[in-house]
């Protein structure tokens, strides 16, 4: 370590000690507490850095080993100043009333915890991390300017019943000034260290805890308050979209928008054929059903309901291709309640065809094709 | 014999003829008080005194910033506290004659 960082230690422990010291004045004026201890720092560090007063050694770290207990120096410096030993509670004249017996109590507990504190804030880890704590502390004094700023807008937004559209983030030139001049007053504040004033100390502690316990809140409602700004708005708002569905295409056959059950084919002199199979231009079987047989049909010119059945292909396969369809009339169909299978009660036939002849079609002319493709 | 009981009664003395020689700081009010022999010396007692010293208007005082660190807070003797030194010269020299011969006296016999 060099004797320059050295030197920095041993004014952190002087600081602390001093603090502890000054803690145990706490029932005195600010004025004479300053009087007492003003240059107790330089005279702390002189001392303990004086090599002919105690020879240097773990001591330098352990303040309370060299000059004793905070509370018995601050008794000495006291006598010695021809002032009376530490009073139990505040003198009066300094008040009786309800607020300085809160504000007593409130320094005797804060002085208890500096005094509880001392030892530990010596070792060298935690001075470690409350010289990083302090390093940040102008951030903290912008942030709680922030928080007040908060609360400023939230009681501004009560009083006047309207949504501070400024709640979170200042938009107007009124909104910047206000937040800036809360954070040069806190910044002040900062720097000015530990007030004098009896009512400043504790205010002060007040407002500091606020705005720590409020942080979290008033941030995560920034966040929100801000991407509702941002995307959405955050009331909600409802818009008619026109939406366009489009419904899964269905199996079968359809003429005129109309669901086909049977196709019944011709051949060119318009005579009926029958067990013809159909596919599409990919091979795909060309099925106008797809219930297997179980559903019923109504048929054109039928008053009953029919049934088809399925033709079977050389390897045995169910084939729904070959038509026309081949069935029976509902109520000659039977179904096996346990295989839940409808099977025909006798022959399937081809239902009534539209028409016996289809009208025969014309049969290409040899020699004008012919011609047609001489010609050029 | 415990000399810190007879330190109380001529501290003020002690740090009122210190500071006259040359203006001083705590500390070194304290080390020059060592130094001239006064080894039991207490430095809160040496730092209080000062302080009562000066509220009593004996001393002045002045702040030295430091560059290194913590100012130092120097005092100086005034015309007030120059008689007063004088005075208690005068009684230290009576009351230290009579202890003396007390003493010797006794040592005689």
């Amino acid at each position: 370590m060099t004797a320059v960082t050295d030197h920095a230690l041993v004014l952190d422990h002087v600081a602390a000690y001093a603090t502890a010291v000054r803690g145990q004045l706490d029932d005195l004026g600010p004025e004479q507490v300053d009087d007492l201890t003003d240059g107790l720092e330089a005279d702390l560090a002189e001392a303990l850095e004086d090599p002919a007063a105690a020879p240097a050694g773990d001591h330098l770290l352990d303040l309370a080993r060299r000059f004793g207990p905070a509370e018995v120096y601050a008794a000495e410096l006291r006598a010695a100043a021809g002032l009376a030993p530490r009073a139990g509670r505040a003198p009066a004249g300094r008040g009786t009333g309800v607020v300085h017996g809160v504000l007593d109590a409130g320094r005797r507990t804060a002085a208890a915890a500096r005094d509880a504190a001392a030892p530990l804030l010596a070792r060298p880890p935690v001075r470690w991390v409350v010289t990083q704590a302090r390093a940040l502390a102008p951030l903290w004094w912008v942030v709680r300017a922030w928080c007040v700023y908060v609360i400023v807008t939230g009681i501004a937004s009560i009083w006047y019943h309207a949504p501070g559209a400024e709640r979170y983030v200042p938009r107007s030139v009124g909104g910047v000034l206000l937040l800036v001049g809360l954070v040069v007053l806190s910044v002040r504040i900062g720097q000015a260290g530990r007030p004098r004033d009896v009512l400043a100390t504790p205010a002060l502690a007040v407002l500091n805890l606020l705005a720590l316990v409020a942080l979290p809140t008033f941030v995560g409602d920034a966040h929100a308050e801000l991407a509702g700004r941002a995307g959405a708005s955050p009331s909600t708002v409802y818009v008619e979209t026109p939406v366009y569905v489009t419904t899964p295409p269905e199996d079968g056959v359809r003429v005129d928008g109309m669901l086909v059950s049977n196709l019944f084919v011709y051949d060119a002199e318009g005579n009926p054929l029958s067990d013809v199979q159909i596919f599409d231009d990919r091979g795909r079987q060309v099925r106008t059903t797809y219930d297997d047989g179980m559903q019923d049909w109504a048929l054109p010119g039928v008053d009953e309901l029919w049934a088809f059945g399925a033709r079977t292909d050389a390897d045995g396969r169910a084939r729904w291709n070959v038509y026309p369809l081949r069935g029976a009339p509902a109520d000659a169909w039977t179904l096996d309640q346990e295989t839940g299978e409808r099977t025909a009660d006798g022959e399937l036939r081809t239902p009534p065809a539209p028409f016996a002849k289809a009208p025969a079609l014309v049969a290409p002319d040899p020699t004008s094709d012919q011609a047609a493709t001489a010609t050029p | 014999m415990d000399t810190t009981q007879l330190l109380k009664g001529v501290l003020d003395v002690a740090v009122l003829a210190v500071v006259a020689r040359e203006d001083g700081y705590g500390y070194d009010v304290v080390r020059r008080l060592r130094a001239g022999g006064l080894d039991d010396v207490g430095e809160a007692s040496v730092y209080g005194t000062l302080r009562r010293l000066y509220a009593s208007g004996a001393l002045t005082t002045y702040v030295v910033p430091s560059d290194e660190g913590p100012h130092r807070k120097y005092y100086g003797i005034n015309a007030q506290g120059r008689a007063m030194l004088e005075a208690q010269r005068k009684d230290w020299h009576a009351f230290a004659t009579a202890m003396t011969d007390l003493l010797d006296e006794g040592d005689l016999r």
